[in-house]
């Protein structure tokens, strides 16, 4: 059911984010490197998608209008038919200790906005090799692009 | 004063309330010397009654009078006016007999005068003065006895003066004496009031001092926790409003950030070189202005103290290895060499916020590589004593100078304003590195001369391991 190919083309992406821009900039990315890429402004809309496709990987956003990125993980979880599938939180809370959040609820992955492709790609791939080898894994998360000055 | 203290009414009813407990207390010593003096008494009679065989009702009208006497002594519940008139009317009892029996030569003129005295002191001054005429109605009753010669069968001394002229005499010298004597109480007893009255006055002004003092602690108290609580919701507001700033910022840069790449990378069709050029330079100010936020919600979190440290064990030399590593790229750009020190002395195992210590080397070493055009740029870390350690960062770049080196520490401070626009940088580095490291208990201080390069030395304390050595 889920592929761990690191090539963007086998790949079936879910993105639910509620900002078009933002939607659309990852769609783009993806798509441009051969992506299938499904969309929902937020939780509600993407769990009834969930009902008719099953994506490779979800990204999600947290902040979200009617059902946020928590509730629908939890949702995702609670359901053995959408439960194996990674979900990666793309968001814009970036600030020290979000991450380990994020990480603690059960995401197998956390990509902070604003982000490189180079960075958003390896995330993914990362996640999905870490859901096929079948255990989570969280050392060697990407870096978010925190080291300034 | 009256509203939190007692009323001069309820010191008035303090003070009768101690004099009546020393007066009962009083009344029952003497009722105690009484029933002791008169044990031996009660038993000479009851053994000359039982020898010569005498009248025993007298034995036992002595004995319920001795039971009465116990019973006065003992029963302190008992009306204070029953045990002081009690005394009183005894000792006049005691009086009158010894007038009877040795007329004014006798006892009874100094037990007249005593129960004056007694019934001052113990009842009252009223009690006091109503007894002294009584005592001397008495005597004068036995004047004029005397001399109607009633009493020459009673007096038991015949040489005592009988005429009604001898006993006048004799009554004024008792008068006056006792006049004299009744006065010494009543001053006596009113000097005692007079100094419980100050006593208590007194103590009820300090109760009252006190118990402003304790409310006034009480008010402080109370003051100081709704200040503390006020700074934590105000700090929680902070932290909260600091959280969505960030994410509401982070938001469009997103997209911004996201089509800059997405031009570049040519997903939105071919660019010419101009289009390429100026898509870059949005996409790198885009970035200062990512990093200028990061640092600003960076400072803002370490100087409103949200800044939590996570604290573990960990390996040095593996720390500066990956400090280095990621300051190698730009140093070698500028065609710098990068040196790097580990002073043997150190412990190979730290504990700290590897993560903050990192922010704050990174900082300096940015720094150092960006104002050094030629010559090197090393980081040493070195053992300063027994508790603490030293991340030194020094550079053979243009120095800082003196004027300078006051403010580079303070926000958005630059050397000056062309420094800012040769060199770019936030100018907020240096001051997020000195509030982590005060947040971490350490100091940055720094040594510099213009041309010869700058010296940052960044003193951290050495903290105990959690785990074993």
């Amino acid at each position: 059911m889920t592929t761990t190919s690191t090539d963007p083309k086998d790949w079936i992406i879910l993105i639910v984010e509620d900002e078009p821009d933002n939607l659309d900039v990852s769609r783009t990315v993806l798509e441009f490197h051969g992506a299938t890429v499904h969309t929902a402004v937020d939780g509600r809309e993407g769990l009834i998608l969930l009902e008719t496709i099953t994506p490779t990987l979800i990204l999600l956003d947290l902040s979200m209008p009617h059902m946020d990125g928590w509730e629908m993980l939890k949702l995702i979880r609670g359901n053995p038919r959408t439960e194996p599938i990674p979900v990666v939180a793309v968001t814009a809370h970036a600030m020290s200790g979000d991450k380990e959040r994020v990480m603690e609820a059960g995401f197998n992955g956390y990509i902070a906005k604003p982000f490189k492709f180079g960075t958003f790609l390896a995330e993914i791939k990362h996640a999905l090799e870490a859901a096929g080898a079948g255990q989570p894994d969280d050392t060697t998360q990407a870096k978010d692009d925190r080291d300034g000055d | 004063m009256a509203t939190a203290g007692k009323t001069s009414a309820e010191i008035t009813r303090e003070i009768n309330q101690a004099l009546r407990a020393w007066r009962s207390r009083t009344l029952s010593i003497m009722w105690i010397a009484i029933a002791i003096i008169s044990l031996p008494a009660l038993i000479v009679v009851i053994a000359q009654t039982a020898v010569t065989g005498g009248n025993w009702t007298a034995v036992i009208l002595y004995a319920i009078m001795y039971v009465l006497v116990v019973v006065l002594a003992a029963w302190r519940k008992l009306d204070m006016r029953f045990r002081g008139w009690g005394l009183i009317v005894v000792a006049y009892a005691v009086g009158t007999l010894g007038l009877l029996r040795g007329g004014l030569a006798g006892a009874g003129r100094e037990y007249m005068m005593v129960i004056a005295m007694l019934s001052t002191i113990l009842v009252g001054i009223r009690a006091g003065l109503v007894t002294a005429v009584v005592g001397l109605v008495t005597m004068g009753l036995f004047a004029v006895l005397a001399d109607a010669g009633v009493l020459g069968s009673t007096l038991i001394y015949t040489e005592n003066p009988v005429l009604i002229g001898a006993w006048t005499v004799e009554l004024t010298y008792t008068f006056v004496l006792m006049v004299l004597m009744l006065l010494l109480a009543v001053y006596f007893i009113r000097f005692q009031i007079t100094t419980l009255e100050a006593e208590r006055m007194a103590s009820h002004r300090l109760e009252v001092i006190n118990l402003t003092l304790e409310e006034k602690v009480e008010e402080r108290t109370r003051q100081l926790a709704e200040a503390v609580e006020e700074a934590q919701k105000a700090n929680q507001l902070k932290s909260e409003f600091l959280a969505t700033m960030s994410h509401e910022l982070r938001t469009p840069l997103n997209a911004i950030i996201g089509y800059g790449q997405i031009m570049l990378d040519g997903m939105a069709g071919d660019l010419t070189d101009q289009q390429r050029g100026t898509q870059e330079r949005i996409l790198t100010n885009a970035e200062s202005l990512l990093n200028l936020i990061n640092d600003i919600l960076d400072l803002s979190k370490i100087e409103a103290d949200r800044l939590q440290l996570v604290e573990r064990d960990f390996l040095l030399a593996d720390w500066l290895t990956s400090v280095v590593f990621q300051v190698d790229p730009q140093a070698d750009k500028k065609g710098l060499i990068l040196k790097s020190s580990l002073d043997p002395a150190l412990p190979t195992r730290m504990h700290g916020d590897t993560d903050r210590i990192k922010q704050i080397a990174l900082n300096l070493l940015s720094n150092a590589i960006k104002f050094t055009e030629k010559g090197e740029v090393a980081i040493s870390l070195r053992r300063a004593g027994e508790h603490s350690w030293v991340i030194e960062v020094s550079d053979t770049g243009i120095g800082i100078p003196p004027h300078a080196q006051e403010y580079i520490f303070e926000r958005f401070r630059q050397v000056d304003s062309t420094s800012q626009r040769k060199y770019g940088g936030t100018g907020l580095g240096l001051a997020i590195a000195r509030s982590l490291a005060q947040q971490m208990g350490g100091t940055i201080q720094l040594k510099s001369a213009v041309g010869e390069g700058s010296t940052f030395t960044v003193t951290l304390p050495i903290k105990p391991l959690e785990g074993p050595q």
